[in-house]
């Protein structure tokens, strides 16, 4: 990959969009919670991926339903990109790590790009647009006004991050995606992505490039506009322990095949929905993991993680990212960090 | 409410004389990748030469009493999943998926169901020289004509299509609003629930003896 841009700079560039940032307490999606389930493959996924998890037996899984933000006080209510991150424990004692969000995909392709849009994210303070501007201005330069900040909020890397796309193809989609992000009236009622290309290897040793999507069998659901006033900070998690009561919450995994000629290396550029799907499996989610004893907020997740059968792409940010998560994790004394003894290294997992 | 449309017209006209805007070609854009070539779509928008109740009574006569003619044509070109006609709004629509290239698909058309739908196009405004198996190529360029401008399904692919040397992200509603002008007819997205597979492997896959 060549690049000199090391994982302690990339952190330290992430860690200057978060400057209230709480120790001992993730760098992004700071907030969320765990759930404990299973996960079933379906009868095609073992013909086109030899990992343990897609043989069609129910393998245990712990999953981290998250708001992207880093800030430290918790905002459900606020249009944020969500997470989903779900670790299989494969029998054997190998896991796989799947994290994904609402974003198709990513803003940057390199560490390079990465430290740049960081910068450009830095949260500055906002100045509202005057009535002038919006009403007469705006429409007169038949420019969309960016959707408004959310109550409360005096500082955003927004507007920097979206000046700085303006100059930048590669981040666009991620920011326009970003800037139209929505409110899920559940963490079980929106679609997620897991944005990086990974090679799947076939019994039959075929090699073939994937990208993995979650979709929820209940169907996306977004907050009306009119409804997020009347939302608790907090009102995700209260929905998903009240839904756990009564019913799982499944999502189906589906993974697109790549054609001949697409790059699967960029994460920034989405496929296109002509590209071949496979029904991988459901996953359900089947209570709250504090239930359990299980401390998710302390688990480490890292995309490269991976089981034999799944292998990274050279995508170099899902690289990077794996050696991020390892050095933050490290940083707030996570379980499951390749630093930590009984840990299993992310990289050599997925040899 | 109608003070607002009219000032969003006047804007709208000012700066499509400002900033004039090529209307971008209809229909699927080229590419060399093989899934990107199955189930691709067509969206023929034809306005009715008779915009009363009177043409659209005709129109539907015309393409009601040729249905046998059109589903045997469909069935005998073997390359479409999907397709259907309606009016909206004094348009006949015809909308359809289709594997391969789009003038193969349009000179399969002309094959097969070449008479019904010189009855069809007959009561559009703009005909194109008729019989169309005469004129094939004046054919292929009025349908291609007629065929609604696909927008991408990604915020990066609509940016490269309809602004690709944007250079300030706001700028983006702009050059859509002024695309739209041009180009009213536009095509916003399209599931499918089997991608990447051809017409001829559905079949084959039923079992059901094409």
């Amino acid at each position: 990959m060549g690049s000199e841009v090391s994982a302690e700079q990339m952190l330290d560039a992430f860690k200057a969009d978060a400057p209230h940032h709480v120790g001992g307490t993730r760098w992004a999606h700071t907030h969320g919670v765990g759930v404990v389930g299973h996960f079933v493959g379906s009868d095609v996924a073992p013909r086109y991926c030899r990992a343990a998890h897609f043989r069609g037996h129910a393998v245990p899984v712990t999953v981290r339903l998250s708001d992207g933000s880093s800030d430290p006080e918790r905002h459900d209510e606020r249009p944020d990109t969500r997470g989903l991150a779900v670790k299989f424990h494969d029998p054997g004692g190998t896991e796989h790590d799947l994290l994904s969000m609402t974003l198709p995909v990513f803003g940057a392709r390199t560490r390079e790009e990465f430290l740049a849009v960081s910068a450009a994210f830095v949260p500055r303070p906002v100045k509202e647009p005057s009535w002038f501007t919006r009403n007469i201005l705006d429409p007169l330069k038949l420019e969309q006004a960016p959707p408004p900040n959310p109550p409360g909020v005096t500082s955003s890397g927004g507007p920097g991050l979206a000046k700085y796309a303006g100059s930048h193809a590669f981040t666009r989609a991620f920011v326009l995606d970003a800037a139209s992000a929505q409110v899920p009236v559940s963490w079980a009622r929106t679609a997620y992505h897991a944005v990086h290309t990974f090679i799947v290897v076939a019994p039959d040793g075929v090699r073939r490039p994937v990208r993995f999507h979650w979709q929820p069998v209940d169907g996306v659901f977004p907050v009306p506009p009119a409804d997020l006033p009347k939302l608790a900070t907090d009102f995700l998690t209260t929905e998903m322990r009240e839904r756990l009561k009564h019913a799982a919450a499944r999502f189906t995994l589906r993974m697109t095949l790549g054609d001949p000629g697409d790059d699967v290396n960029d994460p920034t550029k989405a496929w296109p929905v002509s590209r071949r799907s496979l029904g991988m499996g459901v996953l359900y989610l089947e209570a709250m993991a504090a239930a359990r004893g299980v401390d998710v907020e302390r688990m480490s997740f890292n995309p490269m993680r991976l089981p034999p059968g799944i292998e990274p792409s050279d995508d170099e940010i899902l690289h990077a990212r794996g050696e991020i998560y390892a050095l933050a994790c490290e940083g707030r004394s996570g379980v499951g960090c390749p630093f930590h003894a009984s840990s299993q290294t992310p990289s050599k997992a997925s040899k | 409410m109608w003070l607002r449309q009219l000032v969003k017209r006047i804007v709208v006209r000012v700066w499509s004389w400002i900033e004039p805007t090529e209307p971008l070609p209809g229909g699927p854009r080229m590419s060399r990748q093989p899934t990107d070539n199955l189930m691709r779509t067509m969206n023929l928008v034809m306005p009715l030469k008779d915009k009363t109740a009177v043409g659209r009574a005709r129109a539907a006569l015309v393409i009601g009493s040729s249905l046998d003619e059109i589903y045997s044509g469909l069935d005998n070109v073997g390359t479409v999943h999907v397709a259907r006609f309606a009016i909206v709004e004094n348009n006949l629509l015809m909308f359809s998926f289709y594997d391969g290239d789009f003038h193969t698909y349009i000179r399969d058309f002309i094959v097969t169901l070449g008479h019904a739908f010189n009855a069809v196009v007959e009561l559009i405004e703009d005909t194109p020289p008729l019989p169309c198996w005469e004129h094939v190529e004046e054919f292929i360029d009025w349908v291609h004509a007629h065929d609604a401008l696909q927008l991408p399904d990604d915020p990066g692919g609509l940016i490269a299509l309809v602004d690709p040397d944007m250079t300030n992200l706001e700028e983006l509603s702009r050059a859509l609003i002024l695309q739209l002008d041009r180009n009213p007819n536009v095509q916003l997205g399209s599931y499918r629930s089997y991608p990447g597979h051809s017409a001829a492997q559905v079949r084959e896959k039923l079992g059901v003896g094409w």
